[in-house]
């Protein structure tokens, strides 16, 4: 009888305890963790999540707002701390509109996870072997991409013991030192080569990374490295497998009815970004056009050859609606990415390019000079006139007579081509030259010139920034 | 109902069987004191007679003819042997036993002598639970224990309160509840509409760490330890209790807003003063310029208008609260014989709140069975209820127009909100037509918002004495709560012809949460000469299961009010996909111990006991951090027992208790909630997400057919569990054979590895995201007393008075890596304490412009409210003083009791006072302004005034923080104790009680407004606690 007790007892209690893994019930409910990036599949919607994270507005608008491309159109002004170059590590202005660090470091961890979970991601489709592939390459290339990026906006002119910044090629929350650019360099390059085994050599997906992508990108990083037989090799690799556009293709690029020399663009919508909302908003009506924030300098307006250089008028407009108003507007408009109609859904929509031919040329041009190729064939002088010839009509070849003549003609060059493409600003630092504005553009005296190798040239990392990362190192000029 | 009752009587005729009468016998019994001792049981040595004493103790009974001795035992009393011999009245003096309800403390895994116990708890009889018209049992707390501060956050039949014992604790778990434990078996806080307290036997506090540490993780809060109603041996006990009474809205008086006179004039005076005023008193006014422009017929119009207004004067609190009604009805029964003895109870509650539409019903029952054979025994504790809860689902739109408690003060006062048939007006709401109240009462009559909760919590204890010093006991129970919520509009309403597919809504959704516990121990306990050594081994599985679904309706049949039948289709409106209207999620945890405690006891006067347990649990992500080994050690010197002490009067108790321990704190380790479909009702807890890097999926990317997918949060795989380390000190005293007695406790909590807020730099990929790492201290300390003096104490009169109070201070002694950061309209910094408001001081109206004037960081002042400083000099939503006091008179058959329960030093802010005092032209014309506006508005330079021009905003500020301390008195009991009931020598009842009970009779407080008593920093749109007056009988048969 006892026993029989001490039995039911013990069995009763034996059964309520064989609850082994209690301690490790995992949550079921949400994609976290290793769940997140199972499949290959998996994989691929996550490469698409890090490209969502890439964007050139943030690049339009900081190389504008800081060099001599806009004005204020006197409508609306309320950045005079980064026009006129007063900021400090806790401006304002540059927290809510230039704060690159978060973002372009955000792409990266988001390609890291993706790198470090590829490997093992399950293929459960056919083509998925060539997909993990292609997938690394892409990753690659982004983490390259954001990393150049980092180093524009942070860093001064190249040299390799220079303070670049981290270098993340793994998901980590530990504190990151800024690392010499000569290394930094070295991983952008390791990560450019590698994904250019793996990427696609065809052009036809212009809205991911490819081959031709690649190029145009390493001979971007081989300009800002000064590698000028690099930058010449990668920019004539892009040159060749994508033409630049004509005089007739020119402005069809700007209204995306063609994308001839893009070979990378981020498709934008009414959804997403409206570019052109960076310079005037939308508009109510056709009688009553978006305010103006931002309007072309007189400089960049003077530079052009108005009748006979197509650039003008896909860049710019001069809008006669504008003096109907009461009081009578100013009537100067950036137009470049206009989208449709005033008071039309895709005003002020324009997809994004992010590598195109006509870089390339100005890139080869520059990397010619530098060696001293200044004329004759396959030179800069060939290459501007090339350039030149493909976008005024009636254009007359000119003839550079030497190595400082052919360089100012392709910074003002680059200036007239890539306006409003996030290039001034970086090239003035990286030329070490001013910021030059004429008087008539200067907000006031004291915002007319940035003197060369002025310490502005940099921006502040955020006090955000170095309170959350002991092992950051502020630019110098802000402490 | 009655049903239920007839097949527990039927079952019991089985137990008991039908008693021959042979000699009649009675008597009463009274305590060493000369109370009188009821519920004693009586029973004839041998046999399965007995009785049970009444009220006054007194019991009669009939003994078979050779039956020589009663046996006579009570809870609390020594069991005694009575000789019948020929006796037929007997009185008999009750000793007291050392394991009486004052002398033990129910830690819920043993019960311990008091004089052997080295923790601090505050053990509470059922007195203060019966009776007392409130729902859910934990807001009968307030004002009882000290150091347990209780706060009703909502009139709301049935709602919970929020309770915190010995302060905040955490700052990531600070809203976090004590665990709640009710004969070993957890139940969730705020799960008690379905627990009928009248069936509660005791209420222990434990508050240290030598008690929570019984309960590990679970307990670091402090413990809750409630048992319910056991059965006698004895003759069976028949109880009926029935209540019936009214629930009131607590009266506006210090609540000044404008009248119609008033809001007229001053919609005038603001209108004159600049302000784009909408409202009557402005536009139809004579001084406005635009009147000189009009025709004469315009004009008086005009004035017709304004005077049509100027006589609108309705009551609005009439209209939209109500005096509720509410009832119970109970019966019990209880008995037994020596070996199985049980508790039965049926209950109904039935409660009407103040805000229409609101009430809670409660169908509860509840089966206690103890059985005991030979060397093996069980206990079987079972509670079924249906809690079924109305709501005013203007309530859960929160910060609505369609709330009553909100739009009760924000109404313009000049509205008729009916028509000459006593219908609400209502429509389109504009200045010059206001339509507020009629559209509140439109929308209260056409919504609903329904609660419908089984609650089951059964727990089955086995007892099996292997050796004679070794006992085995195994606890296993199961708490389950079955929820079923909707909210419903109905299609054929104004308000329903507003909702998405202008056809009425219909939300519903459905949880299931469970708890299974199983406890498994071994006790070894010896007694040597005056040694005595307790040892037990402890293993316990605690495991949690949750699941819900719900779904959302449009486009309804408005023929079909209040079901998902007749919805008709929804149209996508040409998008290739329509978002999901109904969702499910799971989710659950695990918890695992094993401990081991141990006490030795010389003579009764030193126990030195120890603790060591090592806890493991599935809500830590880092398997490395998932288990956690924690101690305490107590002693306690009881000096009664000292030769010292032994030749004096005075002096009847004194104790001094010591305990140190640590406690790790499963309740602030962050979760997240999966959100259901289904009108937002129930959330499934995430009980791992905020650790987790999860992925949640993004269309940034235009670029490809493909949703993206990116990482949303961080996770945290560093996570390690807080831990409070518990210091306490207590001293019992008591003189006069404890005619005054005294509890004083210091104690000193600290926690370690706090969870402190740290951004991520952006390298991690989540710049600026706020990761908790274990890095602060925080600390908590404090003394509580407790008093109780029995003044007077003759044969007819008796008065008794009991004190307690405390005093907790909080401070945040370490955040790591940080100094403070601010949350919410809070701050947490280095030094201050928890709760800490942080806010622009505003300073008044500027005399020479009206502008409102604030202190800059520097002490300056400055009219630029972008200027100004912020600063965390206004004290702490959470008191630092809370008690209460209470007094039981009793004249011989009539008891009087009374609770006053108190805060202080407590600051909260007022934001119904902002939005009625702002009175720039955004809060004029959308709400009535207080009446304080009138007298202390800047209006002309030279004024010296708090309250800046109206064309000025003065932003929400310091002038919005308000002294929230309060006495109230929260309940008064008359009871009449009516004497049994005989008719031609049959016994209609043995005893019975009428009584009178009041609840929330009064408050007295600074603060301005319906309820200063709330359980957050802030105030706006809250149900107050309302005023109940019941009136009841019990009658024990």
């Amino acid at each position: 009888m006892r026993l029989k007790k001490v039995i039911l007892f013990l069995s009763i209690t034996i059964t309520f305890m064989a609850c082994k893994k209690v301690i490790e019930i995992q949550e079921t409910d949400l994609i976290a963790g290793p769940t997140a990036l199972k499949t290959i599949a998996n994989n691929e919607s996550a490469v698409i999540g890090a490209y969502g994270g890439v964007g050139v507005e943030m690049d339009i608008l900081l190389n504008a707002t800081l060099s001599d491309e806009m004005k204020t159109a006197g409508e609306f002004y309320n950045a005079a701390s980064t026009h006129e170059w007063q900021y400090s590590s806790t401006d304002v202005g540059i927290r809510d509109n230039f704060t690159a660090i978060v973002p372009q470091y955000r792409t990266i961890n988001r390609v890291n996870l993706v790198l470090q979970a590829l490997p093992t991601a399950q293929a459960l489709l056919a083509g998925d072997e060539a997909k993990r592939a292609s997938l690394r390459g892409e990753g690659l290339f982004l983490r390259a991409f954001a990393h150049l990026q980092l180093f524009r906006y942070y860093c001064g002119q190249y040299t390799p013991t220079g303070l670049a910044m981290p270098y993340l090629k793994t998901p980590s929350f530990d504190p990151q030192a800024r690392i010499p650019m000569a290394e930094y360099f070295q991983n952008l390059l390791a990560d450019i080569t590698e994904a250019k085994t793996l990427l696609s050599t065809s052009l036809t997906e212009k809205n991911r990374a490819t081959v031709v992508a690649a190029n145009g990108l390493h001979a971007r990083v081989a300009l800002y490295m000064n590698d000028w037989v690099g930058a010449e090799a990668q920019s004539t690799a892009f040159i060749n497998a994508l033409p630049l556009s004509t005089i007739a293709q020119f402005p069809g690029i700007w209204t995306d009815a063609n994308t001839t020399e893009v070979a990378m663009q981020i498709i934008r919508t009414s959804a997403t970004v409206r570019i052109g909302s960076l310079f005037r908003g939308t508009s109510a009506s056709i009688s009553n056009i978006g305010g103006v924030t931002w309007k072309p300098s007189d400089k960049i307006w003077d530079s052009y050859d108005k009748v006979n250089d197509v650039r003008f008028n896909s860049y710019f407009k001069d809008e006669p609606l504008l003096l109907t108003a009461n009081p009578p507007r100013q009537t100067r408009l950036i137009a470049k990415y206009a989208g449709t109609g005033y008071a039309t859904a895709n005003e002020n929509v324009n997809n994004a390019k992010v590598l195109r031919t006509a870089e390339m040329y100005l890139i080869r041009a520059e990397a010619r000079a530098e060696q001293n190729k200044f004329t004759g064939p396959n030179s800069a002088e060939s290459d501007i006139n090339t350039l030149r010839a493909n976008r005024i009509t009636g254009y007359l070849p000119v003839i550079f007579t030497s190595k400082t003549e052919a360089i100012d003609a392709i910074m003002l060059e680059r200036f007239k081509e890539l306006a409003y493409e996030g290039h001034r600003f970086w090239d003035l630092k990286r030329k070490n030259l001013p910021v030059a504005r004429l008087v008539s553009d200067a907000p006031n005296t004291l915002g007319t010139t940035l003197p060369a190798g002025d310490y502005r040239f940099l921006l502040p990392i955020p006090l955000t920034e170095l309170n959350a990362n002991a092992a950051m190192t502020q630019n110098p000029g802000y402490n | 109902m009655r049903k239920i009752i007839l097949t527990l009587m039927v079952a019991l005729s089985f137990v008991f069987s039908a008693m021959a009468q042979d000699r009649q016998v009675t008597g009463s019994l009274k305590d060493d004191k000369g109370t009188a001792v009821s519920n004693a049981s009586v029973v004839v040595k041998g046999t399965q007679r007995g009785s049970v004493t009444d009220e006054n103790g007194n019991f009669s009974l009939s003994v078979p003819t050779g039956s020589r001795t009663l046996v006579i035992s009570g809870v609390g009393f020594t069991t005694q042997e009575v000789s019948l011999g020929s006796r037929t009245s007997f009185t008999i003096v009750m000793k007291s036993s050392d394991l009486s309800m004052e002398e033990v403390v129910v830690t819920g895994y043993s019960t311990q002598k008091k004089s052997q116990f080295t923790g601090a708890a505050t053990v509470l009889g059922n007195k203060i639970v019966e009776n007392v018209p409130v729902g859910s049992f934990d807001q009968m707390l307030q004002g009882r224990a000290p150091g347990m501060n209780v706060v009703s956050g909502s009139g709301q039949p049935g709602s919970s309160a929020n309770i915190t014992i010995r302060g905040i604790q955490s700052i990531s778990g600070a809203g976090v509840q004590p665990l709640y434990v009710i004969d070993g078996v957890p139940i969730p806080a705020g799960d008690f509409a379905g627990f009928n307290p009248n069936d509660f036997e005791s209420i222990t506090i434990l508050k240290d760490a030598g008690a929570a540490a019984l309960y590990g993780a679970r307990g670091a809060l402090g413990v809750i330890v409630i048992t319910t109603k056991k059965g006698k041996a004895g003759k069976t006990n028949f109880t009926y209790r029935s209540q019936y009474g009214l629930t009131q809205a607590p009266s506006p008086s210090n609540f000044n807003m404008m009248n119609t006179a008033q809001a007229l004039e001053y919609e005038e005076r603001t209108g004159l003063a600049g302000v784009g005023v909408t409202g009557p008193g402005w536009i139809y006014s004579n001084k406005n310029p635009d009147y000189l422009l009009q025709t004469p017929a315009v004009q008086a119009r005009r004035d017709f208008l304004l005077d049509s207004f100027r006589n609108i004067q309705p009551s609005y609190y009439d209209v939209l609260f109500r005096q509720g009604v509410s009832k119970t009805n109970e019966i019990n029964i209880s008995g037994g014989s020596d070996k199985t003895r049980f508790f039965a109870s049926v209950g109904l509650f039935d409660q009407e709140g103040i805000d229409l539409n609101s009430r809670l019903r409660r169908y509860s029952a509840r089966f206690n069975l103890d059985h005991t054979v030979g060397k093996l025994s069980f206990q079987f504790n079972n509670t079924a209820a249906y809690a079924y809860t109305n709501l005013n689902e203007g309530d859960w739109q929160g910060n609505s127009a369609r709330n009553p408690f909100q739009i009760v003060w924000r109404a313009k006062p000049y509205e008729n909100p009916f028509n000459s048939q006593g219908q609400p007006i209502f429509g389109s709401s504009t200045a010059a037509s206001p339509k507020a109240i009629g559209n509140t009462l439109e929308g209260i009559a056409n919504s609903y918002w329904q609660d419908r909760q089984i609650k089951i919590n059964t727990g089955l204890t086995l007892g099996f004495k292997l050796l004679p010093n070794v006992s085995l006991k195994n606890v296993f129970g199961i708490d389950v709560a079955s929820e079923l919520g909707l909210r419903s509009i109905n299609a054929n309403s104004y308000i329903g012809s507003l909702q998405t597919q202008n056809s009425g809504f219909q939300a519903e959704s459905y949880r299931l949460r469970a708890q299974l516990i199983n406890t498994t121990s071994a006790v070894y306990l010896e007694k040597f000469n005056k040694h005595e050594v307790e040892v037990g081994a402890y293993f316990e599985v605690v495991r949690g299961y949750q699941r819900g679904l719900g779904f959302t309706l449009f486009n309804l049949d408005g023929r079909l009010p209040l079901t998902g039948q007749g919805a008709g289709t929804i149209p996508t409106n040409g998008a290739p996909t329509y978002p999901q209207n109904a969702s499910s999620a799971k989710s659950g945890f695990g918890i695992r111990s094993y401990f081991a405690t141990g006490r030795y006891t010389f003579d009764d006067k030193y126990s030195v006991t120890g603790n060591i347990r090592r806890d493991g649990t599935s809500r830590i992500a880092n398997p490395e951090n998932k288990e956690i080994t924690t101690f305490s050690a107590g002693f306690v010197w009881n000096a009664m027992k000292e030769s010292f002490l032994l030749n004096q009067k005075v002096l009847t108790d004194l104790k001094v208790r010591l305990s140190y321990g640590e406690v790790p704190n499963i309740g602030s380790i962050s979760t997240g909630t999966y959100g259901i479909s289904g009108g937002g009702l129930y959330g499934i807890t995430n009980y791992l997400g905020p650790q987790l890097p999860v992925y949640g999926s993004s269309t940034a990317f235009i670029g490809s057919s493909i949703t993206g997918q990116v990482p949303t949060t961080s996770g945290n795989p560093n996570l390690r569990i807080e831990v409070v380390e518990k210091t306490n000190l207590g001293v019992d005293f008591g003189f006069w054979k404890n005619r005054a007695k005294f509890t004083v406790d210091l104690y000193k909590n600290v926690t370690k590895d706090l969870f402190v807020s740290l951004p991520l730099g952006s390298t991690s990929g989540f710049g600026g995201v706020n990761l908790p790492i274990n890095a602060g201290t925080m600390s908590n300390k404090g003394i509580e007393l407790l008093a109780n003096f029995d003044l007077i104490k003759v044969t007819d009169f008796g008065l008794s008075v009991g004190f307690n109070h405390a005093i907790n201070v909080n401070k945040i002694v370490d955040l790591g890596p940080v100094n403070e950061y601010p949350v919410g309209t809070g701050i947490i910094r280095k030094g201050l304490p928890f709760g800490s408001h942080y806010t622009q001081n505003y300073l008044g109206a500027d005399p020479a412009t009206g502008r409102p004037l604030y202190e800059r960081a520097d002490g300056t002042t400055t009219t630029n409210f972008g200027e100004a400083g912020l600063f965390a000099k206004f004290g702490t939503y959470l008191p630092k003083h809370v008690g209460g006091f209470n007094t039981d008179v009793r004249f011989g058959k009539i008891t009087v009791s009374a609770l006053f329960s108190y805060q202080f030093d407590v600051y909260r802010y007022d934001n119904v006072e902002s939005w009625t005092t702002r009175s720039t032209a955004g809060y004029i014309n959308a709400v009535n302004q207080n009446a304080i506006l009138l007298t202390d508005q800047w209006q002309k330079p030279g004024d010296v005034k708090f309250y800046s021009s109206p064309l000025y905003d003065r932003q929400f500020t310091s002038a919005d923080v308000h002294d929230a301390k309060f006495i109230r008195f929260r309940n008064l009991t008359v009871a009449y104790q009516v004497p049994a009931l005989n008719i031609k020598g049959t016994q209609i009842f043995k005893s019975a009680k009428f009584y009178i009970q009041g609840q929330n009779l009064a408050i007295w407080s600074p603060w301005r407004g319906l309820d200063p008593e709330d359980n957050n920093n802030i105030s706006l749109n809250e149900f107050p606690n309302p005023r109940m007056i019941v009136t009841g009988l019990d009658i024990n048969f």
